[in-house]
């Protein structure tokens, strides 16, 4: 083994100084090589010798026929490319790509083999010379004579380009076949993919692009918005196949952008302006499924969300701002507020079905409800007026995890609110009402909802709300007190008496209302007063009989009844055991309860449906027998309390005048033993909501002199607006001051030397002591 | 004929007492001191020329405006009583009937702006008064013991204040208290305050439409805070108002006026 390589060293160097003096070496060795490589061209390599083929090589480069030898390799493979060029040229169509790709891999496979013959070369003179290497030659040369070939590129464009189409159009194609053109396109470009990006990236793209704006075209004057999104996503789909099956990887974003660009960007604004099927359409038939499948194809083009969210805002705003200013709804606060809060629950639904919860969208669909929420200044009332109606009647039955559900979606939107101070004063009334008159059905669900408007608004908000119940809970307790006290006297009074004790200042204020309490009733009231005051020292009670309830046992010819009425009309009735007969002015002398109230509760006695009072004309004459009436009655009184506002019944065609006569209903019958006759409880009239919202005003004043002062107290000196957005900072969670009040609140502080300016910069406010 | 005559009486007298003040100031102080003594024995009586020759030359001028009034009495004895009683309330104040009298004598206008830097200098209490100590220490800041000095200082002080802005200031706060009506001192008319801005600041870029919006306005009168704050306003805001600025700490009065001007386009 040893003795052969050095054999074969002596041997070499026996030759080579052969070949020294052989002036036709180099020629005769080139033709040797030439013959060998055409033998490759010819895929008839098998019989050739590499080791004699390479020491060909070697020795032509070691003798300085370097040049010769790599220029005379390039010329004959240039020529035979030409060759093959022509061969590729006259085949025909369908045997086209076969051809082109059958000679691509007889070319790679030659030239391996010629590298591989003439690697000393590659090594040393190519490297020297800073040339191409044998193989990228050869890449560079069928590239040129080949790819680029007059005859063959249009060609071999054309043909790939009517394939995709074909493919595009549903038909089977050879896909392997085109991988492996696309692969040859990728490999000339030589360390690039300038050939494959030239040469059919391109223009691939832009046919991709004309074939998709004819397609869409096409698709959007036919087809509804879900089915045109449906087929475009079938169309994207196929389109990354097509990169994972033929194309490389590097053309996915770029074909991508141009297949969103005409298919999605390009008809944004037609598919949501569609009618019948539209985005506006979608959103009113709930098409959760199709919404979701247009937000997943408008993300991907940029300010497609934008524009979806955009159209959706201003539907919302459109849709809510309809049910806001709905003469017909505005009328009724239930239906009102659960339109709102149906919606609510729409686009929620919406928001986590089909837009994934988009920060955006939410933020959006939010802004819109505030905007319309706020557009009827009645919002805050009607809340509140909805959350009664669900504490008095419409959560019965209903289990506290849903209770608690259906609370939550109320403050949701209750957050929405920007006059909260204008809801508390509503709510106010509305729970001393369900307090007074016992028609809460829950105590729990009502500490339940107090508990989230603490959370959301702050203690001070609900400070006096909790007042109301601890009165409640305390006048309990005074109730069982007086009670024993009263047995302990051992004189029973006439009448069971029932007291609410209400602080002053936690419940709504109302000028105190007195009527003249007939003399039993105001012996019991005398008796409690006697009781309490004892116990408490340095109180005042102020009677409140605007608010109380009785049970009157009423002796009727036929049968004898249990009367519930207020007190109001518990003292209107006692009248007619003196007298059959009273005119309107005779009741309102004798009992002194306020004309509005009066009509109002003498509108509920001569009800038809229960009509314990007879109304008559002046001129009338009727003879109606004495009867008897035993009154037994207990009576809710309290210290200043009232309800001024609730939902409205539907009202006799006739209402109380002036001018009437009353008289005791002999004729009165009813299939219940125990009547209830409710008060005909009258919407907040003009004068009284325009009451509330001067409260409202002036409370505000209050609140803004109140949070001035305590700002400038605590900072001493502040510039003006600075103070101005801390103001309205610290009160925005109860209503938004308007600069201009705040301005004005300020000058009146400055006024009454609460605050003045500071000599140095009039813009500073100094706190004064 | 009576004016003349009392026009007549009054130019000598003036002269008169100019020339024995003059004379006064050379005696010695011995004999000014003896001098002064014997006026508490003498004020019983009816002031004589005698009398004034006897007091200081501000004093001597103070009692001219004063007892002018009881000259006249003497005159016209038939009136006596009356004029007598009409002035017996003024022992101690130039009323406006003195100061008017004052002020020709001066030859300055009573609503120039003189004459309010003169009150602002006595640090009067009242427009239309000046009380004998207010009268005194007037002159006594102004360095001056006649008329025609008088004269010449209000005019160089006024001057001196156009161009003095810290002490305009406190003439400008002076004059809302001047000017004032109510016990308070914390409000001033609508009209009263047009017309003391039109002394105050003749020039500014919006005395005459704040002039004119006061007079708009349903209020009867304006507080200090708004009156000090027109000062800033008048040097600070263009006249076009091009840089006013409502949601910096204006007073609203001023929010109002601004919004008028553009409405009536005054500008």
């Amino acid at each position: 083994m040893m003795a052969k390589p050095n054999g074969k060293i002596q041997f070499k160097n026996l030759q080579s100084h052969g070949v020294l003096a052989d002036p036709d070496f180099p020629k005769r060795t080139w033709k040797l090589l030439k013959t060998a490589m055409r033998q490759i061209h010819q895929q008839n390599a098998s019989n050739l010798s590499f080791e004699e083929l390479y020491r060909n090589g070697y020795n032509m480069v070691l003798q300085k026929h370097g040049d010769l030898l790599y220029n005379n390799l390039k010329k004959m493979v240039d020529k035979h490319l030409k060759a093959v060029a022509k061969t590729v040229s006259e085949s025909i169509d369908e045997k086209f790509l076969l051809e082109l790709n059958s000679s691509w891999i007889n070319h790679k496979t030659s030239m391996l083999m010629i590298r591989d013959i003439l690697m000393y070369m590659d090594r040393n003179y190519v490297k020297q010379n800073n040339l191409s290497s044998v193989f990228d030659l050869g890449l560079y040369l069928f590239r040129d004579n080949v790819a680029h070939c007059s005859t063959i590129k249009d060609r071999l464009l054309n043909t790939l380009l009517s394939m995709v189409q074909k493919e595009r159009e549903g038909e089977v194609i050879d896909r392997i076949l085109i991988k492996n053109i696309v692969q040859m396109l990728i490999d000339l470009g030589v360390n690039s993919k300038n050939v494959y990006i030239e040469d059919f990236e391109k223009p691939l793209l832009l046919k991709t692009s004309s074939h998709y704006q004819a397609q869409s075209q096409t698709l959007i004057q036919t087809c509804s918005c879900p089915d045109y999104m449906k087929k475009v996503e079938i169309c994207l789909k196929e389109e990354l196949e097509r990169v994972s099956h033929y194309l490389d990887s590097s053309s996915e974003p770029k074909l991508k952008e141009v297949c969103e660009k005409q298919l999605i960007s390009n008809h944004m604004r037609t598919l949501i302006d569609m009618e019948n099927s539209g985005l506006i359409s979608m959103l009113k038939d709930d098409k959760i499924e199709d919404l979701k499948r247009m937000y997943n194809l408008f993300s991907r083009v940029s300010d497609g969300l934008n524009l979806m969210k955009d159209v959706i805002s201003s539907y919302v705003k459109e849709i809510g701002r309809g049910i806001v200013m709905d003469e017909e709804k505005t009328k009724e606060s239930g239906t009102y507020f659960q339109s709102l809060l149906d919606l609510k629950d729409k686009y929620d639904n919406l928001l986590q079905n089909a837009l994934y919860n988009d920060k955006q969208f939410i933020h959006s669909i939010q802004q819109a409800f505030e905007y319309f929420i706020n557009l009827n200044p009645k919002s805050p009332e009607y809340i509140s007026l909805f959350i009664d109606e669900k504490l008095k009647k419409g959560l019965k039955g209903v289990s506290e995890e849903e209770v608690d559900i259906i609370l939550d979606k109320i403050l949701m939107l209750f957050r929405l609110i920007q006059e909260k101070d204008v809801f508390e004063k509503y709510y106010k009334q509305h729970l001393a009402k369900r307090l007074l008159l016992g028609r809460s059905i829950s105590d729990d669900a009502e500490r339940n909802m107090i508990a989230k408007l603490k959370t959301e608004c702050g203690y001070q908000f609900t400070s006096k709300l909790e007042g109301m119940f601890t009165d409640m809970r305390l006048s309990q307790d005074t109730m069982s007190g007086f009670k024993t006290y009263i047995q302990n006297l051992k004189k029973a009074l006439p009448i069971d008496l029932n007291v609410h004790v209400l602080t002053t200042g936690f419940w709504p204020t109302q000028n105190t209302a007195n009527c003249n309490l007939p003399r039993e009733i105001l012996l019991c009231c005398e008796a409690f007063k006697s009781y309490y005051l004892s116990n408490h020292n340095g109180r005042l009670l102020l009677w409140q009989t605007n608010m109380g309830t009785a049970e009157i046992k009423a002796n009727f010819p036929s049968k004898s009844h249990e009367l519930q009425v207020s007190s109001y009309q518990m003292v209107i009735l006692l009248l007619f055991n003196d007298q059959s007969k009273l005119t309107f002015k005779e009741i309102a002398d004798q009992t002194g309860i306020p004309t509005i109230d009066l009509k109002r509760n003498l509108l509920a006695l001569t009800n038809p449906k229960n009509k314990i009072l007879d109304r008559e004309l002046p001129s009338t004459t009727s003879s109606t027998t004495t009867t008897t009436t035993t009154a037994t009655s207990s009576s809710t009184s309290t210290s200043p309390s009232s309800s001024s506002s609730s939902i409205s019944t539907p009202t006799p065609s006739k209402s109380i005048d002036e001018s009437d006569v009353f008289a005791f209903n002999t004729k009165f019958k009813s299939k219940l033993f125990r009547v209830k006759v409710m008060a005909v409880v009258q919407k907040e009239t003009p004068v009284e909501e325009k009451e509330t919202r001067d409260k409202v005003d002036e409370d505000r004043k209050h609140q803004i002199e109140a949070s001035i002062v305590r700002i400038m107290k605590a900072r001493k000196t502040l510039e003006h607006s600075n103070l101005v957005s801390e103001v309205i900072k610290q009160l925005q969670s109860r209503f938004v001051p308007n600069p201009v009040i705040v301005k004005k609140r300020i000058e009146s502080l400055i006024e009454r030397e609460y605050l003045e300016r500071s000599k140095q910069d009039r813009k500073i406010y100094n706190y004064m002591a | 004929m009576t004016r003349k005559y009392t026009k007549k009486s009054s130019g000598s007298t003036a002269s008169t007492t100019n020339s024995t003040a003059e004379i006064v100031d050379l005696t010695t102080s011995t004999s000014s001191v003896g001098k002064k003594r014997k006026s508490p024995d003498e004020k019983a009586q009816p002031i004589t020329k005698k009398a004034l020759n006897s007091l200081t030359p501000v004093q001597s001028m103070f009692e001219k405006y004063k007892g002018k009034n009881i000259i006249k009495a003497i005159h016209y004895t038939y009136l006596y009583t009356y004029i007598f009683n009409v002035h017996l309330d003024d022992d101690e104040t130039i009323g406006p009937e003195g100061i008017a009298r004052f002020c020709s004598d001066i030859g300055l206008a009573p609503d120039s702006f003189e004459i309010l830097v003169l009150a602002w200098t006595m640090n009067a209490s009242k427009m239309g008064y000046f009380s004998k100590n207010e009268f005194s220490s007037g002159f006594e800041k102004l360095q001056c013991s006649d008329l025609s000095t008088l004269k010449k200082q209000l005019n160089s002080t006024s001057q001196k204040l156009k161009h003095d802005s810290t002490k305009f200031t406190d003439l400008y706060k002076y004059a809302f208290g001047f000017a004032s009506e109510v016990e308070s001192k914390k409000s001033v008319d609508l009209g009263t305050a047009a017309e003391m801005l039109k002394l105050l600041l003749p020039e500014g870029p919006h005395t005459t439409n704040f002039a004119a919006f006061l007079c708009t306005q349903p209020n009867k009168s304006i507080n200090k805070d708004q009156w000090l704050c027109f000062l800033e306003f008048s040097r600070t805001v263009k006249a076009d108002l091009s840089n006013y600025d409502d949601s910096e700490a204006w007073p609203l009065l001023l929010d109002q006026f601004s919004e008028w001007v553009q409405q009536e386009k005054r500008i």
